[in-house]
């Protein structure tokens, strides 16, 4: 039977999906067809939309969530409004349960329908999708030209981005992407004042989403564009690392194997180009297992490497020759079990956990030059109370040291949760301040 | 006495676009007014043969093939469903073949037909699909006997919308712009239209 002329353009997306379900694939049709069935409704508009954005294929692989984000973020949709087409697509394609609060509106009486799923609280008009990132697999950190410390994750149920570490995270978190395997993939984040970018591997290559501050402290995000892809037979793997420099370049290092290195630059607006060969850290069977980067000056970097086999590894990376040095192996006084580095008033710092949970810091041009000394990083309280961190990460901001707000940011991840501790340097001693947690999930 | 001599014949068809869409900006209220005109305008020029096809998605006929002066009693316009011009075309290149070959076997001449899209924006099917029925509609016409396998392309009436000159033109069809006003501005135009294509 035909939708009624009267009928919503919920109802009649089904309809016409089953009339002729090529409709899907043409955005323009789709909306011919809508008009038709449900010549009333113009929200068929928005289910137009969201065929002309993919959100028929994210359904279809299982990414509702992410369908809505994109809906809201890279279309500009109100979230109701992204919800409601999401939940209307999932419906038509046989993928909602109609139990849940994916269950389109029902038939509406008025000449202007609106967008609520169902009274009660999800239909308050500005509620963002919200997520559950849960425990993270891999973490980073970055912190914005203002000193707003923002964190990107993957978890078992994809990449997720929060603006503001410091603020309430439930409700926040936006998803980035949905991955493949996510334990095999790592996440990276620029914030340099030129560009904000989440960056994150995935089976099918490297890919970037650019980042914005929207109202009430969210973040927006951009369309996804795969900055690199694997060889024929591969996938990009972690670890990761990812660094804005000059005004307009993405410098991405990433691995396909966790052997070899390579390095894909974005400059403006231009594709990225072909991947570069980074120098070898590994020695023969070993493998990457860690990867971070972050600037010194204007013109330079440092990246450091962990193995599977307890190496760390520290290269200097001269961004205006686009050379990086030969990888040197770090002495260590303990087993690492996970490092990162930040640059603290210009002097790369490399951190670490220390099997038993301490917490360390290197650095890094000192270690270069012969004159290595480790230090202690004074826990607080709060991190000495719980199980050692699995996870660690840090950032600053690019502004010149000294500029206001210019605090760095430590983040671990483990067994009792995330916490993040503003962090600055005196000497050669770094300070924590007090820890929040850092809400991923229940 | 010898009989009068019988006109030539002229059959002339109107395609309706139908669809759920056209209860919108008076579409169809234009149509039901203008289409009694239609069948006035039609029974001043001797000869013209008239039907009045319809499509959604599905097409089905209005009025069968009719001197206009027989025709009393104009059936309701139900629009519902896709805009499948598609089975609309399907729809016409048979009734141009079976009536077109009835009026031969009766011993009736026939002179090309003449043809009108009346429709409510670009239809909704498959560019292929619809290409094939346009295709169809060429064959027809055709194999059509004598000089009215070589009528003229059908006028394609509808208002202004995105695409739609080149889509239409890829139909091999003429365009005829509909204006975007009131049912009876709208009518006035699918009227002026219809006389053109009896004049063709």
């Amino acid at each position: 039977m035909e939708a009624q002329p009267d009928g919503g353009a919920d109802t009649a997306l089904g309809e016409a999906l089953r009339l002729d379900p090529t409709l899907a694939a043409e955005p323009t049709r789709l909306r011919r067809a809508l008009a038709d069935l449900a010549p009333h409704d113009e929200r068929g508009w928005l289910l137009a939309l969201g065929a002309a954005t993919a959100v028929p294929a994210l359904i279809g692989q299982g990414q509702a969530a992410e369908a809505r984000a994109h809906l809201t973020d890279a279309c500009g949709c109100r979230p109701d409004a992204a919800r409601w087409a999401v939940s209307a697509w999932a419906l038509a394609l046989g993928q909602g349960t109609g139990q849940d609060e994916d269950l389109p509106a029902g038939p509406r009486d008025g000449a202007s329908p609106g967008f609520g799923i169902r009274p009660g609280p999800q239909a308050a008009a500005d509620e963002p999708p919200d997520e559950e990132p849960g425990p993270p697999t891999a973490l980073r950190v970055g912190v914005w030209p203002d000193g707003t410390p923002s964190a990107a994750v993957v978890t078992m149920r994809g990449v997720f981005a929060l603006a503001d570490l410091r603020a309430q995270a439930r409700g926040q978190w936006r998803r980035a992407a949905t991955v493949q395997a996510p334990l095999s993939r790592d996440v990276s984040l620029v914030l340099d004042g030129h560009r904000a970018e989440v960056v994150w591997t995935d089976h099918d290559g490297v890919h970037a989403r650019s980042l914005r501050r929207a109202a009430a402290g969210r973040l927006s995000l951009g369309g996804p564009r795969l900055l690199a892809a694997p060889p024929e037979g591969e996938q990009a793997r972690y670890p990761l690392a990812a660094l804005g420099y000059e005004a307009d370049t993405l410098s991405v290092a990433w691995t396909a194997g966790r052997r070899a290195l390579v390095l894909t630059e974005e400059r403006g607006l231009l594709p990225a180009g072909n991947p570069v060969l980074l120098p070898a850290a590994t020695a023969a069977g070993e493998r990457l297992a860690g990867l971070d980067v972050c600037t010194e000056t204007e013109r330079t970097a440092w990246l450091a490497c962990r193995t599977d086999r307890g190496r760390v590894l520290a290269a200097r990376w001269d961004l205006s020759a686009s050379e990086v040095s030969s990888w040197r192996p770090l002495d260590l006084p303990a087993d690492l079990l996970a490092t990162a580095v930040v640059g603290l008033d210009g002097i790369p710092v490399l951190v670490a956990v220390a099997a038993g949970g301490a917490l360390l810091s290197l650095d890094l041009r000192a270690a270069d030059g012969g004159r290595a000394a480790w230090h202690s990083i004074d826990r607080p309280d709060r991190v000495r109370a719980v199980a050692p961190a699995r996870m660690i990460a840090a950032g600053a901001p690019v502004s010149p040291p000294g500029a206001p707000g210019h605090t760095g940011w430590l983040v671990l991840a483990g067994p009792a949760g995330i916490l993040a501790m503003p962090v600055t340097r005196h000497g050669d001693i770094i300070g924590c301040g007090d820890p929040v947690d850092v809400w991923t999930g229940p | 006495m010898s009989e009068p001599a019988r006109p030539v014949l002229r059959p002339v068809y109107v395609l309706l676009d139908t669809s759920g869409s056209t209860v919108r900006n008076g579409f169809v209220s234009a149509c039901e007014r203008v289409l009694p005109q239609l069948v006035d305008a039609a029974g001043q020029r001797p000869g013209v043969l008239l039907s009045v096809l319809t499509y959604g998605t599905q097409a089905e006929v209005l009025l069968s093939i009719s001197e206009p002066g027989d025709i009393c009693f104009i059936p309701a316009l139900l629009p519902a469903g896709l805009s499948s011009l598609a089975a609309g075309l399907q729809l016409l290149a048979g009734s141009v073949r079976q009536d077109i070959a009835q009026l031969a076997a009766d011993g009736l001449a026939c002179l090309p037909p003449g043809m009108l899209v009346i429709a409510d924006g670009l239809p909704t099917d498959p560019a292929a699909g619809l290409l094939a029925a346009r295709d169809a509609l060429d064959t027809a016409v055709a194999g059509l006997p004598g000089p009215a396998a070589k009528a003229p392309a059908p006028v394609y009436a509808s208002r202004p919308d995105e695409g739609d000159q080149l889509a239409v033109t890829g139909l091999r069809m003429a365009y005829h712009p509909l204006p975007q006003g009131t049912p009876a501005e709208l009518a006035s135009s699918v009227l002026g239209v219809f006389e053109e294509v009896l004049r063709r």
